[in-house]
């Protein structure tokens, strides 16, 4: 027999499940696997639930079969085809996008196929120790690194960047970490707000990402590494330093080490007053420098060398003792009149030129 | 309807079910699937679009009309995208990712697809969850394992508003 409060006990909780239903149409039940003729909402120990009851913090509610429970709950975005997911978690940042592993099975991996890896600090430590600077520790961005990178063993990243400071040997772990990745792309910045400032970066280690073609370093100090054993070649195609402080012996290094380079840009860098472009079958073929205020004298040995370009504030000494296929030379240089030079020396030095541009407002202007 | 003398070339589309709908060939060749049937020869009667229904395709048409009619400025296309796809709902935006998915248009499937993570990035595992129905199909292990597994994206902004 079922008393009169029962009733109405139980018409409450039936009008709060509907007020539940109608405020949140999107909200997901907890689907049970049975072919069910009923709903039943479990409802979270919850404020929405305001029904005084004794026995149970939770309520159950049955619910007369509603066409909302089906339609409602449609999981239309899981069903879409692997490879839209994929392009869709490719336009979140990456920290985003790992982040959607947790929605569902269905979501668990798919971050594992994004291609294209862009990260900084931010991405890697909380915020409130980012705000924090003296506190800066790229111990724990090597680690959070480190975690990301092992769960992407197996599949490819084409292109990464990392936006960060670290220190050497935290580099050495980075790109060792990289080298079974098949990273074509890397594109390093050592950020200045960091504590440690002076990065020297391990060049030499590059050798481990066999897969490497283009390779960026923005804002730390090469060297010429002391051992000799450190001699190892790496398979970059194309190279660009900017903000890079380039020691004595690290250009000369990097000609020795990249033998398939063939393109090197050197832009805003610290250089040695004399920089050498020379090596034994050097396939070097363009050369691009721009605003590297201490250089005085550049030497060609050059066997493939096709196109070079120089943007300065003032010339500097060229000395081409080997350039027989250089065909197009770009020279802006704002603060001296390079006439003279042109028509003299250059025109001697390079007899074999087809196109020789000179102006002095172009420098300016990129700057 | 009949194509008028000195008209452009139009092509007839059909749904899924059955809508038919007349559009420039001009427009409908943003489409490579349509292209490559006006290069082969196969648009000259109805073409049928098996994947696509009628209301997704009238959306369809629109953007193609829209972009095509602007002249090669990306950053016009790019603002013309941007207000198409801004009052559409993510039922809208599944079918027209899947619509451009069949029908080659990878202009339409990156800006959809583009406009889906912007709309669940910075937002909570719950309220993801919610607005898209994904049901979590996770053991509560299984999802304290893989939340610790990737620990470090889950600290930072998530917000559960609705903008």
């Amino acid at each position: 027999m079922i008393s009169s409060s029962r009733v109405a006990f139980s018409l409450v909780i039936l009008s709060a499940a509907i007020a539940v239903f109608s405020k949140l149409p999107k909200n997901p039940l907890p689907k049970k696997k049975k072919p069910s003729s009923q709903c039943i909402v479990k409802e979270e120990p919850s404020s929405q639930c305001i029904v005084k009851e004794e026995q149970s913090s939770q309520c159950i509610v049955k619910k007369e079969p509603s066409s909302q429970c089906s339609v409602e709950n449609k999981d239309m975005i899981s069903e879409l085809p692997d490879d839209i997911l994929i392009l869709i978690i490719s336009y979140m940042p990456v920290k985003c996008g790992i982040r959607t592993s947790i929605l569902s099975n269905r979501w668990k991996n798919l971050y594992r196929y994004l291609s294209n890896v862009k990260l900084n600090c931010g991405d890697l430590l909380s915020r409130h120790l980012l705000e924090a600077r003296s506190d800066h520790n790229s111990s724990l961005i090597v680690y959070s690194l480190n975690r990301f990178l092992k769960l992407r063993s197996g599949s490819e990243i084409l292109s990464f960047r990392l936006s960060c400071c670290l220190s050497r040997y935290q580099f050495i772990d980075l790109i060792s970490s990289l080298g079974g990745l098949g990273v074509r792309t890397l594109d390093l910045i050592c950020l200045s707000h960091c504590s440690t400032n002076t990065c020297f970066f391990p060049f030499e280690f590059l050798s481990e990402i066999p897969s490497l073609r283009y390779f960026r370093l923005s804002s730390c100090i090469l060297q010429q590494p002391t051992l000799e054993s450190e001699f190892r070649f790496n398979s970059i195609q194309i190279l660009s330093l900017s903000y890079v402080v380039v020691c004595d012996g690290a250009v000369e290094f990097i000609l020795s080490n990249c033998l398939s380079l063939h393109s090197l840009r050197i832009v805003n860098c610290d250089c040695p007053s004399k920089l050498c472009f020379s090596g034994p079958g050097l396939r070097l073929k363009s050369l691009y420098i721009f605003g590297c205020g201490d250089l005085e004298e550049i030497e060609f040995y050059a066997d493939n060398l096709v196109l070079f370009e120089f943007f300065n504030h003032v010339l500097v000494n060229f000395v081409f003792k080997h350039a027989p296929r250089l065909e197009s030379v770009f020279l802006d240089v704002f603060n001296e009149n390079v006439t003279p030079f042109v028509f003299g020396k250059l025109a001697k030095d390079l007899p074999n030129l087809k196109s020789l541009t000179f102006t002095k407002d172009h420098y300016f202007k990129v700057r | 309807m009949a194509a008028e003398t000195g008209t452009p070339t139009t092509l007839t589309l059909k749904s899924n079910d059955d809508e038919l709908f007349s559009v420039a060939e001009s427009a409908a060749i943003l489409s490579v699937t349509i292209r490559n049937m006006v290069e082969d020869g196969c648009a000259g009667g109805v073409i049928p679009l098996d994947n696509v229904d009628g209301k997704t395709l009238a959306s369809v048409i629109t953007y193609m009309n829209g972009i095509s009619a602007i002249p090669a400025d990306e950053e016009k296309k790019k603002s013309y995208r941007d207000k198409f796809l801004s009052d559409k709902d993510f039922e809208t935006l599944a079918d027209m990712v899947l619509a451009a998915n069949y029908l080659n248009m990878s202009c339409l499937m990156d800006a959809v697809s583009a406009k889906i993570a912007q709309v669940m990035e910075k937002k909570s595992v719950g309220w993801v969850r919610r607005k898209f129905g994904i049901e979590n199909d996770y053991t509560p292990e299984e999802e304290a394992a893989v939340k610790e597994e990737h620990k470090w994206t889950f600290e930072g902004v998530e917000t559960d508003d609705d903008n």
